[in-house]
């Protein structure tokens, strides 16, 4: 019986498989490609696509590296500040910056300061050198009025 | 075992292995369809060579639209005329039907020597229709995108043949079950 239930141009190896078979015969060469092809080709494969993967390789050092190099001036900066606040935590006492105007010695200059100096001027209290605020050799109201105004400047009382 | 398609985005990586992977997988394939055409086997070597030589040019950023017999069949055909013309021998596979039993060294048996007989009644376009068909096992589809023809175009071209072929005596036991 003919392949009659089937369209001629639908027709495939299934259908025809004899004819399939025999024109495969024919039409498969009986040798193999000689192996020095397939050296060179996989050969030229090698050179050509190596570039590609070293490429590949080097554009991910380079991103790492540059992470690298963001992390490392990250932990430089961090370590700079550790060791500046360090530095200024183990600060001997005796370098503490001593300001004159901070005459009760609580560590902050304010209008305190001011009070106790003129409390100590009208009560005679035997003059410290400190206490000449202005350097004109002399301790008076002058030496109260820029305690004053260096309280006044100092708001937060900072050193 | 890996598709084209996850070989080739390895290949576009730079992996050779996937590169040796798809020529093997293909190269057989290449070596027949260019003897196909040559009908010499040190030609078909060149054209196996030649052919893969084109692929991997293609890498980096090479993308399959389909199917790789449908992007390499065009490619082997090509290559195949041209070393052919610059040879000056003749090209197509009359001369392979021609030169069958001395090309293979095998002894062919009745029924191949007249399925030979029976090719040569079709034109080299209806061929090699019959062929895609039937040896590449392509769809028709295929054919279509291979030949850069309408698919109406293929059916009619096969349809022909086959008739042509269930017509002929040497041809018609094909087509009787």
């Amino acid at each position: 019986m003919e392949n009659n239930n089937k369209n001629t141009d639908q027709l495939d190896n299934q259908d025809l498989p004899e004819l399939s078979e025999d024109l495969q015969a024919l039409f498969t060469s009986n040798k193999l490609p000689p192996s020095q092809i397939d050296q060179t080709i996989l050969h030229r494969a090698e050179q050509h696509l190596h570039p590609l993967g070293r490429s590949r390789t080097n554009t991910k050092l380079l991103r790492w590296s540059g992470v690298a190099v963001a992390i490392a001036a990250c932990l430089m900066i961090m370590f700079w500040m550790n060791i500046s606040d360090t530095a200024k935590q183990i600060q001997p006492p005796n370098m503490i910056a001593v300001n004159p105007k901070d005459i009760n010695n609580n560590g902050k200059v304010d209008i305190m300061d001011a009070f106790t100096l003129a409390k100590a001027i009208e009560n005679n209290k035997t003059p410290q050198a400190t206490w000449d605020i202005n350097k004109d050799h002399k301790i008076n109201q002058q030496d109260v009025d820029a305690i004053a105004l260096a309280a006044v400047q100092l708001s937060q009382g900072v050193l | 075992m890996p598709s084209d398609q996850e070989l080739i985005k390895l290949i576009n990586q730079g992996d050779s292995n996937a590169f040796e992977t798809l020529y093997l997988r293909y190269r057989d394939w290449v070596f027949n369809l260019a003897w196909r055409f040559t009908a010499n086997h040190e030609d078909s070597g060149d054209v196996l060579q030649e052919t893969f030589s084109y692929l991997l040019r293609k890498f980096p950023g090479f993308t399959l639209t389909a199917n790789l017999k449908t992007f390499l069949y065009p490619v082997v055909k090509h290559l195949a005329i041209n070393i052919q013309t610059k040879n000056k021998r003749f090209t197509g596979n009359e001369q392979l039907l021609d030169s069958l039993p001395a090309a293979t060294e095998t002894i062919i048996d009745e029924a191949r020597t007249e399925l030979a007989r029976g090719l040569k009644k079709l034109s080299d376009q209806q061929k090699e229709i019959v062929l895609l068909r039937f040896v590449d096992n392509f769809s028709l589809e295929e054919i279509a995108q291979t030949l850069d023809i309408a698919i109406g175009t293929v059916k009619s071209r096969l349809h022909r043949a086959l008739e042509t072929l269930r017509n002929d005596p040497n041809t018609k036991k094909y087509f009787k079950k």
